[in-house]
């Protein structure tokens, strides 16, 4: 009996102590991982220094085998794109072999989150912007701004303000591959015409325009916010800049200023008064978004406001005509609102970066291969292949190969006096998904607006209590 | 029992028998349509276009795009993946089955001083969520170095289906009598030739019940197999299918085609083995 | 019972050895090292800090916490009374002699089972689409389009639109249960049942039934594990939403695991999920064996 006690017992506890032996690196870690961090930087510097002394080894000579991680699977717009850039660094460096792994969006979130936590990074990944607090406090990446620094052509083609959105105390912590901008109304001029209609500029205006819509049985918007980052981030984020200017939304994201300071409220209400008076279709809050092209496409819908990077889909469900008809416009001002109208918000969700424990010949590599996906070339096949606006400056695309819409997309970003932030882009990942669920369960009538505004805060504060 | 008996009860209970008999056959047939309803959804839905698809889900493809099997084909991987789902789900069952079928014996015919704990220690394996595992897992393979290997998955599966099929396996073999076994033992088997010869196909019902458990929650993981598993050749075909899912869009008509490759084949199987087993079991209910 | 002899402790170790060392490698230890982290604040790689219960304390404070359990409850005694209960009177069909289509019916029930929740979650949201969807039809075609709902977008109703997809996919599994353990009744009892008809009903709920507790008594085990971990088909259908409505436990854990980085948090959450699912299984078990041999 003892001894199959004692041999039962054996078997368990052995396991369990060589574990605890072996998973030091859990919560239980040393004080190692910071001088290895210093080490990496070193060296870092040292190599990209050695690089500007223009003795860089040429495409040839390059030898090195690093992994690549994203979320451009062949479901994904910008999958052709991206097969591209690697073909063209594959062609450049015939001795680097790339293991590339993609995964859809939140499959490739939750291993990169995993990942983290084990510490076994891949070498090059995209990430969102919102990680880098976490992942800066881990070592897990270093700044970009040596290798940016090293090599001024490519860092003047992009465009600044979109570098400076990916700075965290100061420093780039990840490239951007394609901006956002996240509340472009694209509305049918047709059916504005049919009805007598211009496109509203005041909220007044747009009350009007949807009582005219909804007596001819069109739906005004067409919103699906089941998955509820979209009312937040096409509505709430600029309609917060209309209300209180662009400067206090700034101070909400990083400052001190509240969400219980009265203007989150206030705009959840215009926000339920917009959906009462049929503003929006019925089922918006467990419709998916992407059934909001088809909406608009099968002209059911007039008017459909989310980002420029649900314009391929539009341009996917919507006739020659309708393309052609379609115009885009920014959402009207609000009623004794503080903040420039002629603001769209805007920014860079995602962005690329190399492990920080990269070091020699990998790390040269990984920074040549993030920079495949980040250059010109990436950013020509953008906008032609996948609909999307780039970060760089003068792309130079075909007008024919491209949609109408896309081209009335990118000239928006000249015809607008400013750029205000992305609640989902800079907010800290648990402000934002309280604010979320929050706004979901107002808009659902399940808590008022300003409870919503006292629950959001007080994550706010917990957050940075840390 | 004399026919005369039977045509007495259904005399006397013919009008309220036959109202019930109605009602039953009318909620079997509801149920057999709202089950067979999915794949014919699925059918019907990858024969569209993607945008024929989400402007009205219900109505009949307009044409039969073929080009959608194609092409779920091959970016789902289904050739490779399937494969993959295949070869780690049927190791993974026969693991567990053997390896469970040894213990619950155990349990259910030996007394010893901890087997009440061990029990308890085995059973409380079903509650353990899924997503609680993920990041401890991924620690200790990265650390064994077992990360993507052929092997891999079905150290977790194997696990994870244990403490199902003893839960299963226990209740079955007691109430099978002890006798059956202690007079194979008298004529001369020793406990193996009893275990395999005797005792295990009086198992039946119950190694169908754990295998379908087992299968179930094993073809349908992807948590697991994402984390743990990175290359493409021993990726799983849960995997193959978020392929289609793009962060601003769905493949949706590609996706139903794709699952609907991956449907078949399991169902089939299941139509083959379904005769052979359960025959048993639905006719042997009522024998003579 | 047989001896137990010297020779007994070595058959019971080398059959018990191998389930025993790979169930706890693979499943044990994770799940001990979730507890480990349950006690840091763990925002991932190497920063963490240990905070003895104050994870658990959050956790038992946060009415969001509450609200996952209390949906998780709705959803545990939908299901059990659900599919257990479909699931037996189903089988009480395919075990009566003069049923037709027993292999059509037993097959299309199972259907449901094979299906990943991605399919599932996503056909149900066909289902409930309010422009388009096979209820939308129905209820159209019926003239009561008075009694449509947003299934999904309705924070009241939202639990019990996601309760049905979950019950309709295991009714099939149970089914498979209880003809095994109708196998293994003695036949007298059940012809007895059968020709009695109508009355039938009676015979089973004093004669089969009482014979099937153990069989039941497996099943709602196997029920309430199974849905304190339910996840995949909400995640797909709702993500919790809207707002909170349809938040489970275990997506509760996952949100704040996952997207939060509270992995020393997330863990909290899942260990007192297993604390609480084994209470409530440990109540169940008192409750329909009294007293029995160990667990």
């Amino acid at each position: 009996m003892k001894r199959l006690l004692s041999t039962l017992i054996a078997a368990i506890l052995v396991p369990v102590v060589l574990l605890a032996l072996t998973a030091c690196g859990g919560p239980t870690g040393a004080q190692t991982p910071d001088t290895n961090a210093k080490t990496v930087q070193e060296t870092g510097t040292t190599q990209a220094a050695q690089a500007t002394d223009g003795q860089a080894k040429t495409g040839k000579d390059l030898k090195a085998e690093i992994s690549l991680m994203h979320f451009f699977v062949e479901g994904d717009g910008r999958f052709k794109a991206e097969q591209a850039s690697l073909k063209a660094f594959n062609e450049k460096y015939p001795g680097v072999t790339v293991k590339e792994e993609a995964n859809a969006v939140a499959q490739h979130e939750t291993k990169m989150k995993t990942l983290l936590a084990s510490n076994e990074l891949p070498d090059v990944f995209t990430m969102r912007t919102n990680w880098t607090e976490d992942f800066v406090k881990t070592n897990a990446i270093n700044p970009c701004d040596d290798f940016l620094n090293a090599d001024p052509e490519y860092k003047s083609a992009f465009i600044e303000s979109f570098l400076n959105i990916h700075k965290y105390n100061d420093k780039i912590y990840s490239i951007p591959f394609n901006a956002d901008y996240n509340a472009i109304v694209y509305y049918n001029k047709a059916l504005f015409d049919k009805y007598n209609l211009t496109y509203p500029k005041t909220w007044d205006e747009l009350l009007n325009v949807v009582k005219v819509f909804n007596t001819n049985n069109i739906i005004p918007f067409a919103v699906g916010n089941s998955n509820p980052v979209i009312i937040p981030t096409s509505f709430i984020s600029t309609f917060m800049d209309r209300i209180a200017g662009t400067e206090y939304v700034k101070n909400l994201v990083w400052g001190d200023a509240k969400w219980t300071d009265g203007y989150y409220a206030k705009v959840l209400d215009y926000c339920l008064q917009l959906a009462d008076i049929g503003g929006f279709n019925k089922d918006f809050n467990s419709l998916n978004f992407s059934e909001m092209p088809t909406l608009y496409g099968y002209e059911k819908a007039a008017m459909t406001s989310i980002g420029n990077w649900l314009a391929g889909p539009i341009i996917d469900n919507s006739s020659k005509e309708l393309q052609a008809v379609t115009e885009v416009g920014l959402l009207p001002s609000l009623p004794d609102g503080k903040g420039d109208p002629n603001t769209l918000d805007g920014g860079s969700g995602w962005g690329w970066n190399i492990n920080a424990k990269l070091t020699g010949d990998a790390k040269e590599a990984a920074i040549n291969l993030l920079k495949a996906m980040t250059d010109r070339f990436w950013a020509k096949n953008l906008v032609e292949t996948a609909s999307m606006n780039p970060v760089l400056k003068n792309i130079q695309f075909d007008d024919k190969a491209v949609s109408p819409i896309i081209s009335k997309i990118i000239k928006l970003p000249d015809t607008i006096s400013g750029v205000t932030p992305v609640f989902d882009q800079v907010l800290q990942p648990e402000v934002e998904q309280e604010l979320e669920k929050a706004t979901q369960a107002v808009m659902a009538k399940s808590i008022t607006p300003d409870e919503a505004a006292k629950k959001v805060q007080a994550v706010k504060e917990r957050v940075l209590a840390k | 029992m004399s026919s005369n008996n039977k045509i007495i009860f259904i005399n006397t209970k013919v009008i309220f028998h036959k109202f019930t008999r109605l009602l039953a056959y009318s909620v079997v047939l509801f149920f057999i349509v709202i089950d067979i309803y999915p794949l014919i959804f699925m059918v019907f839905s990858s024969f569209k276009t993607n945008s024929e698809f989400l402007s009205n889900m219900i109505a009949l493809p307009n044409a039969l795009h073929f080009e959608n099997y194609t092409n779920a084909w091959r970016v789902a991987k289904i050739g490779r993946f399937f494969v993959n789902s295949v070869y780690i789900t049927s190791v993974s069952i026969i693991l567990v089955l053997t390896l469970s079928f040894f213990a619950s014996y155990i349990f259910a015919r030996q007394k010893f001083r901890i087997r009440g704990l061990l029990y308890t220690y085995f059973i409380m394996g079903m509650l353990i969520p899924m997503h609680a595992i993920l990041v401890p897992l991924f620690l200790l393979f990265s650390k064994l170095n077992l990360i993507n290997k052929w092997y891999t998955l079905f150290l977790p599966y194997t696990a994870i289906g244990l403490p199902y099929a003893i839960y299963l396996f226990e209740s079955f073999i007691k109430a099978i009598p002890a006798e059956i076994e202690e007079s194979a033992v008298i004529d001369g088997a020793n406990n193996l030739q009893t275990l395999a010869g005797i005792l295990l196909p009086m198992c039946k019902p119950a190694i169908v019940s754990v295998t379908i458990l087992v299968f179930i929650n094993i073809w349908n993981d992807f948590a697991i197999a994402l984390v743990l598993i990175r290359d493409n050749s021993f990726k799983t075909i849960q995997l193959g299918l978020t392929n289609f899912i793009g962060q601003m869009a769905t493949q949706y008509t590609q996706l139903m085609a794709a699952l609907f490759i991956t449907t078949v084949p399991v169902l089939i199987t299941y139509f083959i083995f379904q005769d052979k087993l359960t025959k048993g079991m639905i006719a042997g209910a009522l024998k003579g | 019972m047989m001896t137990t002899g010297k020779k007994n402790l070595k058959l019971i170790l080398i059959y018990m050895l191998p389930a025993v060392v790979i169930y706890s490698f693979f499943s044990v230890i994770p799940i001990a090292l979730a507890v480990i982290y349950s006690f840091f604040e763990w925002t991932g790689g190497r920063t963490s800090g240990f905070i003895w219960f104050q994870n658990y304390g959050e956790l038992l404070f946060n009415p969001d916490f509450w609200n996952a359990f209390k949906n998780n409850v709705i959803f545990v005694i939908g299901s059990c009374i659900g599919q257990i209960g479909i699931g037996f009177i189903f089988s009480l069909f395919l075990i009566s002699r003069d049923f037709k289509l027993k292999k059509l019916f037993q097959g299309a029930l199972f259907i449901p089972c094979l299906m990943a929740p991605l399919v599932v979650g996503f056909i149900w949201i066909q289902v409930y689409n309010s422009r388009f969807g096979l209820l939308y039809m129905i209820f159209n075609s019926l003239g009561i389009d008075f009694m449509l709902q947003d299934w999904l977008g309705n924070p009241k109703i939202v639990i019990y639109s996601l309760l049905i997809p979950h019950i309709w996919q295991w009714i099939g599994f149970y089914v498979i249960v209880f003809l095994a353990a109708f196998q293994a009744l003695p036949e007298s009892v059940l012809e007895v049942a059968e020709i009695d008809g109508a009355t039938g009903f009676k015979k089973t709920k004093y004669i089969i039934i009482p014979l099937l507790r153990d069989t039941i008594k497996v099943s709602l085990i196997l029920c309430i594990s199974g849905t304190m971990k339910v996840f995949d088909h909400i995640f797909i259908m709702t993500g919790g939403g809207p707002g909170r409505a349809s938040e489970v436990l275990s997506l509760y854990v996952y949100n704040n695991t996952f997207t939060n980085f509270r992995f020393g948090y997330g863990s909290a959450g899942s260990v007192t999920i297993l604390i609480i699912s084994l209470g409530i299984i440990y109540i169940v078990k008192i409750l329909l064996t009294g007293k029995e041999y160990n667990v």
